[in-house]
């Protein structure tokens, strides 16, 4: 049995209970919402260029009374390889008088990019920021989270959010993805974190995340800070610089920030939002030397975030960079034609990347 | 144990503490500032997506998708509310004899704001005197949140709520 059955089963059962038994006969609400995306590649280096993928994320929203919401998003995708059909989160969420308690398979909650930004009508680039494709992010436990948040002043405020959950997410071939880069042993069997988030003006956020994994004799530990800075009139900077560690040894640090330009104050241009972004992973202070890695041929290893239509990257020797430069047109506010020159500059592979998004 | 697994598992306890100290303040505290609802909708859906126009969807629609951005945006109680309260209030009751509010007979101003704001609330802004500066300012404002009106309409616009004719008193 996968680790995923038991919270799965127990997040059925609980919700079950909470619908026919917590709530009272109010109103119910149900919106089905989502977003779709395709994706097109030209590579600069000779190799031919064509469509990588699409895919269509229904997102099923069930809002039971006042304090009871039933979600679930589903990927339906094709990235060329066949068709692939995954179940990104299921949860049942639990207004508990202030504090939410979501209980089933969540997003993670560390970062800010995976929780709130990855869908591909809110991403401003196409593909995910560099570090989101080398592994050392879960996308998604399988367990219970509490969050809570609370107004300081009518300009600033406080969030948290704490989870425990199963161990490390296994691949669709049965593999512990995750830590597939580092050792072969079988994760335990829980794994817990949070975020803690400020934000000192309306305009600006502040946080610092953490997971954290037993393996064995070994702890996986994930630290990351990240900020946003956002402007109504248009501006959209941010960032995350995060450090790994396996047993207390670094073995990967990585980092990407990203700035955008929605340009509303000029007439002619008002749909158009140039966006920068800079990506940075490095795990060669631990592959470098490690027999384990060597044995898995760690240039092959692909992670648990998946490509999500943007080209997984090998975690290899050599540190990686990537610089993207882009430009979005806002054919709606939902739906984004962006186009991006990236460039991977330790391989120096540089590509021209699209991709049509809407959401719903 | 290890030194490290003892750290964390402490930081996760007082995280939880942290939280549940929460729950208790959020049933002993007073109510906390006061937040309106268009503001909350600004400053927390477009922090990571173009906002979408409130009248884009139902009012059911919008009830359950306003429990999904409170889960994925950890909004606090009182901006859910508030939120709540702007993209879904309860049907309005016209009281008998009501007429007509005088900002509700341009036809640019019902195709768009009233959309999303309530008739009464321009209503009382047009009534307290504000001058075609201060419309113009506020019309640029609401085009760079997705309001579908061209900086002529927004010219027009700002214009026509400026004169005399438009208050109620």
């Amino acid at each position: 049995m996968s680790p995923l059955r038991p919270t799965a089963i127990a997040a059925a059962m609980l919700g079950t209970l909470c619908v026919s038994g917590m709530a009272v006969a109010a109103d119910t609400s149900f919106h089905a919402a989502g977003y779709g995306y395709a994706n097109f590649d030209a590579p600069l280096d000779g190799d031919a260029p064509g469509f990588t993928g699409v895919a269509f994320n229904p997102i099923f929203l069930w809002r039971e009374g006042d304090r009871i919401l039933v979600s679930n998003e589903v990927e339906i995708a094709d990235s060329g390889d066949g068709l692939d059909i995954g179940l990104e989160y299921a949860t049942v969420a639990i207004d508990l008088w202030g504090p939410t308690l979501v209980i089933g398979k969540f997003l993670t909650p560390t970062g800010q990019f995976i929780s709130r930004l990855h869908p591909s009508w809110i991403n401003r680039m196409p593909d995910f920021p560099l570090p989101y494709r080398v592994g050392v992010t879960p996308m998604s436990h399988a367990g219970a989270s509490l969050q809570y948040a609370a107004n300081l002043t009518a300009d600033q405020k406080i969030t948290g959010v704490a989870f425990l959950a199963n161990g490390v997410p296994e691949s669709e071939d049965g593999t512990p993805a995750l830590m597939q880069i580092f050792t072969d042993e079988p994760p335990d069997r829980f794994s817990t974190g949070g975020r803690l988030g400020l934000f000192l003006l309306p305009q600006l956020e502040l946080g610092g995340s953490a997971f954290w994994s037993p393996y064995g004799d070994h702890d996986y530990l994930l630290l990351s800070g990240d900020f946003a800075f956002t402007e109504l009139d248009g501006v959209d900077i941010r960032g995350e610089v995060m450090r790994a560690t396996w047993g207390g040894d670094e073995v990967f640090t990585g980092a990407w920030a990203q700035a955008s330009w929605r340009l509303y104050q000029v007439d002619k241009l008002r749909f158009l939002e140039p966006v920068v972004r800079f990506g940075y992973a490095d795990g060669s202070t631990f592959s470098g030397g490690d027999a384990h890695a060597a044995s898995l041929d760690i240039g092959e290893v692909l992670p648990v975030s998946g490509d999500h239509g943007s080209g997984a990257v090998d975690l290899g020797s050599e540190p990686a960079y990537e610089v993207c430069v882009g430009a979005d047109l806002w054919l709606r506010n939902n739906v984004v034609a962006k186009l991006a020159y990236v460039h991977r500059v330790e391989v120096d592979e540089p590509t021209l990347r699209a991709q049509l998004a809407f959401g719903y | 144990m290890s030194p490290l697994r003892t750290a964390i598992i402490r930081t996760v306890l007082s995280s939880a503490a942290l939280l549940s100290t929460g729950v208790l303040t959020t049933r002993t505290a007073k109510a906390g500032p006061e937040l309106d609802g268009a503001t909350v909708y600004q400053d927390n859906c477009g922090r990571c997506h173009m906002p979408r126009t409130p009248g884009d969807l139902s009012s059911a629609g919008w009830r359950a998708v306003a429990f999904h951005m409170r889960v994925t945006a950890n909004l606090t109680k009182a901006e859910f509310d508030a939120l709540e309260a702007f993209l879904a209030p309860p049907p309005a009751t016209a009281e008998p004899g009501a007429t007509s509010r005088p900002v509700e007979s341009n036809p640019v101003l019902a195709g768009n704001c009233l959309r999303c704001h309530d008739s009464q609330r321009i209503q009382d802004a047009v009534d307290g005197g504000r001058t075609m500066a201060d419309w113009t300012t506020t019309l640029d404002r609401m085009r760079t949140y997705g309001a579908r009106i061209t900086p002529e309409q927004a010219d027009e616009l700002a214009r026509w709520l400026a004169t005399d004719a438009q208050r109620s008193n």
